[in-house]
């Protein structure tokens, strides 16, 4: 950055580098106070578009009498490796990180419910897949919103 | 006149008085008149776990059951936005970094 010309017409040329640096310093001072996100991460989307199909296919088996017991466990074991990879990523992924995190209490809760109260109704599968569907849904799109990392 | 779910409302038994009736149908309508899709949808959720309530296709646990999972999809929304402001802003100061500071200030 060259500031030259220091004359009578030149002073003013130095107002839009000023004005720029202090929407600089503001900028951020903003993110040293709420951080920038973490970059958009294809790993990230790919293991949410992978997990989303087969929770729903998981709990379309939930208005049945058995419960396939090694598919809640590899679901919850993906669950809480993709909550510890994006734990991995630091306080910059904190919103994805508890955006999982209630994936995953969400998921227990539904569990929970299969195995307390027995097998579900038409209506309840419905219900419970509507929500758990738009829980993915917008985790998946907050990940799109980050900036890619170019 | 009332709908389905504002009578069963009306009808709940309530001697303690702890819930807030007329409050509580008040957001329902306010939810479902609001101009943002997302509210405006938990609203209509919210409706439709009434009325099955109401006609005995749902029980009262999956009935709470669905307002916590609301409760967790409007934290996960407002999240969302959180990232979403972030990233806008992360977006300007990368482009005042890229095309002001280091292009355009050098030739003022």
């Amino acid at each position: 950055m060259k500031f030259k010309k220091v004359d009578a017409q030149g002073k003013y040329k130095l107002l839009p580098g000023i004005f720029l640096l202090c929407v600089l310093f503001s900028l951020f001072s903003c993110a040293h106070w709420f951080g920038f996100p973490s970059y958009y991460d294809p790993t990230t989307y790919k293991n949410l578009t992978d997990l989303k199909p087969e929770v729903a296919m998981l709990y379309e088996t939930f208005t049945s009498a058995q419960v396939d017991s090694q598919q809640v466990n590899k679901i919850r074991l993906k669950l809480a490796q993709i909550y510890e990879y994006e734990k991995g990523k630091g306080e910059d992924n904190q919103e994805t990180t508890q955006q999982i995190k209630i994936i995953r209490e969400m998921f227990v809760r539904h569990l929970e419910d299969r195995l307390q109260n027995g097998k579900w109704s038409s209506v309840h599968l419905e219900n419970v897949l509507q929500n758990m569907d738009q829980a993915f849904d917008l985790t998946i799109q907050t990940e799109r919103l980050k900036n890619k990392n170019e | 006149m009332p709908e389905k779910w504002e009578l069963f409302i009306d009808a709940l038994k309530d001697d303690s008085k702890k819930l807030a009736k007329a409050e509580l149908k008040q957001l329902i309508k306010k939810t479902l008149r609001d101009r943002d899709v997302f509210i405006k949808g938990q609203g209509i959720k919210l409706k439709r776990y009434l009325n099955q309530l109401e006609a005995k296709q749902i029980t009262r646990n999956q009935f709470k059951s669905y307002v916590q999972d609301l409760k967790a999809i409007v934290e996960i929304r407002s999240l969302k936005m959180r990232v979403g402001a972030k990233a806008r802003t992360q977006k300007l100061a990368m482009a005042i970094g890229d095309l002001i500071l280091d292009k355009l200030v050098d030739l003022l």
